[in-house]
């Protein structure tokens, strides 16, 4: 025994709804004109924006300030217990963050060119 | 003649431009008349109906290209239909400038009026039971009831647990029977 039958027996489970003649013939015609038309997928030509200008050179100085960072950062972390590779951290520990604003500013170098260097010398 | 899919053969049309609206009307076909007698027990009037029923297809024309079939089609257009259904009821509630003790009385005479129902005394006094219920126990209450839909495909469509929907059912019908009670 379903717990809906007196429900059921009281009520019954019929439709009492009705809908116009032929609604449901003319149901599928009348939505189909309805329907919005999909937007052509065509493939857009890359515009030349202001940013796609400047894009690469922000990211360029983006990645240079990052690397200049991680290099600061990691002289401070590492510790002088290696001895066959304190020299070389000396060096670089001797080289301070003004001194290395000073010798970008004389070397007329541009952020492009910087990084280029900066890469080729990795 | 209208050509005979089943699902998987549908789902591959759709895939394909050419093709895509054929399918797209089959769906319409196939799932028409189910989806408007669920809406039709929710919102009562044929005109709304109607119109959320178009409401729906359109819906689901304008995200068929992000249906990729890890439902059912008929989960779906199911869901669609339930949620159109809902925001429509949520709407009607906000606008309508019913009496707060007996919000079912003004929809229940409505319904007596209404050209489109042809029901008995005891099929109005059925629904005017389920106005009272809160709108997703009603729907689940219609789908079970109506529709005998089982509790798993009902889950996938609600998004609620097999277990909350059995005992949303179940409350559900004892208030029903308690409102009827006195009646008969």
């Amino acid at each position: 025994m379903k717990e809906e039958d007196e429900i059921m027996r009281k009520c019954g489970n019929g439709n009492p709804f009705t809908v116009p003649e032929g609604y449901f013939d003319h149901f599928r015609d009348n939505v189909m004109e309805r329907l919005p038309e999909k937007e052509a997928q065509t493939l857009r030509k890359p515009g030349r924006t202001m940013w796609s200008k400047v894009k690469p050179w922000f990211y360029m100085t983006a990645v240079f300030a990052g690397m200049l960072l991680g290099i600061h950062f990691m002289l401070n972390l590492t510790s002088s217990d290696q001895p066959g590779k304190a020299p070389v951290r000396a060096e670089k520990e001797m080289v301070t963050d003004q001194d290395v604003d000073v010798m970008m500013d004389r070397s007329m170098m541009d952020d492009y060119s910087l990084y280029e260097c900066l890469t080729e010398a990795e | 003649m209208t050509p005979s899919y089943n699902e998987k053969e549908v789902l591959i049309l759709l895939q394909q431009e050419q093709t895509q609206k054929e399918a797209f009307s089959w769906i319409v076909a196939q799932y028409s008349e189910q989806l408007y007698w669920q809406i039709r027990r929710m919102v009562l009037s044929h005109e709304d109906a109607n119109d959320l029923l178009q409401n729906t297809f359109i819906k689901a024309w304008t995200n068929i290209d992000y249906f990729r079939g890890e439902a059912k089609l008929s989960t779906w257009l199911y869901r669609i239909a339930l949620n159109e259904c809902l925001t429509f009821l949520n709407k009607q509630r906000a606008s309508s400038l019913v009496s707060i003790d007996e919000p079912e009385a003004d929809v229940v005479t409505k319904l007596e009026g209404d050209p489109y129902f042809s029901g008995d005394e005891a099929q109005l006094l059925l629904q005017k039971a389920l106005l009272t219920l809160p709108e997703k126990q009603r729907m689940v209450f219609n789908l079970k009831y109506y529709q005998e839909m089982k509790y798993e495909e009902m889950s996938n469509i609600l998004g609620t647990s097999v277990g909350a929907l059995k005992a949303s059912y179940h409350h559900a019908v004892k208030k029903i029977e308690y409102f009827l009670k006195d009646s008969f």
